[in-house]
């Protein structure tokens, strides 16, 4: 009883804070997700201790766990560009290899460089 | 008929395939890569409709945004982590997104990228919704962009934490940081699966790169072509 009030607690106060990012983002001059801004006032919310961090750490959890499992149906959007994707494999392969993991490496061993006193 | 059957039929497919994954750890093997190529082909082998599948599943897409607010959640609970190396991870973020832009318009028109296919590229690290209005305001191809944000983050979710550590980068956070700004949610998923510090880092370098990239990637543009 006590988690599943829990649990619904958390994903209100969740969807309050993306309404607001997205009410918000509708009356900004650019263009600029909603989910974002509704990221950085929780954020906010959090540090400010005017959301307590166990309000939403139950349903939270039960998100993050299963976000994987979100980006499917968008995946499986690709049958729609199938013919794109073919046309233009060669350079969308190398693009998404090289960009992807050059990004990786490069950022990866500056961060690491930058950090080395912490493993000191 | 299938709009019904959509939602259990994904996860179910998710599930076998966190299975298979569980049962025998190869990087492709990844759940979501093997569940999106699973999915693909049950509709081009059964000739099925995908504006349906999308209707089926919309509960799922609809949890997309509430999941990006929840990021909010680690990144907190990491702060003292974070805090003392904010300079540094605005560094890092600055050189993903600088190197993304490089990539795209300096490198790929060698491959033959012409200009549009080059801005439809330039976001391909960035989150979903921000990587679409990126590519808007570059005049890309917005369903291009969709598709190489999705295969960026796979690449990240699948072989990233691996390929880092073989070349390398063996700090947690350095690891967190690299995939969160190459593979935005999708490779944050992964990691967060793996290491709560390395997630929480892989979750700011994602939210400062989304934000970064939105504010200079059009700028940029707009000076050099």
């Amino acid at each position: 009883m006590c988690g599943a009030f829990d649990f619904l607690r958390g994903f209100l106060l969740i969807m309050l804070f993306l309404t607001a990012g997205k009410l918000i983002s509708s009356y900004l001059p650019i263009t600029f997700p909603g989910s974002i801004i509704g990221l950085i006032l929780l954020f906010i919310a959090l540090s400010s201790h005017v959301v307590k961090a166990e309000w939403i750490l139950m349903s939270g959890n039960f998100i993050l766990k299963y976000m994987a499992l979100l980006f499917i149906p968008i995946g499986v959007g690709l049958l729609n560009y199938l013919e794109l994707i073919f046309s233009h494999w060669l350079v969308i392969v190398f693009s998404l290899f090289f960009t992807t993991l050059f990004i990786m490496l490069l950022v990866g061993h500056f961060f690491q460089y930058l950090n080395r006193n912490e493993e000191v | 008929m299938f709009l019904y059957i959509a939602l259990p039929l994904t996860l179910t497919v998710f599930f076998t395939s966190k299975r298979l994954y569980a049962y025998k750890t190869w990087p492709f093997f990844n759940p979501v890569l093997l569940s999106i190529l699973s999915l693909i082909l049950i509709h081009l082998l059964l000739g099925l409709d995908y504006a349906e599948y999308e209707k089926g599943t919309f509960l799922l897409t609809s949890l997309l945004e509430p999941a990006v607010v929840v990021l909010a959640l680690p990144l907190y609970l990491q702060l003292h982590l974070i805090k003392a190396k904010l300079n540094i991870i605005l560094a890092a973020c600055l050189l993903s997104v600088l190197t993304a832009f490089i990539c795209a318009f300096y490198i790929m028109p060698l491959l033959g990228a012409d200009l549009v296919t080059a801005a439809s590229f330039a976001p391909q690290s960035v989150t979903t919704p921000i990587a679409m209005e990126i590519s808007k305001s570059l005049q890309g191809i917005i369903s291009l962009t969709a598709a190489m944000v999705i295969f960026a983050g796979i690449i990240g979710a699948s072989i990233g934490l691996g390929f880092l550590q073989l070349f390398g980068v063996k700090d947690k956070q350095a690891q967190g940081i690299a995939i969160g700004c190459a593979s935005h949610a999708l490779g944050t998923a992964k990691v967060l699966e793996v290491d709560k510090v390395a997630g929480a880092f892989s979750s700011i370098a994602l939210i400062i790169c989304a934000v970064l990239s939105a504010l200079l990637m059009p700028l940029l543009y707009a000076l050099l072509f």
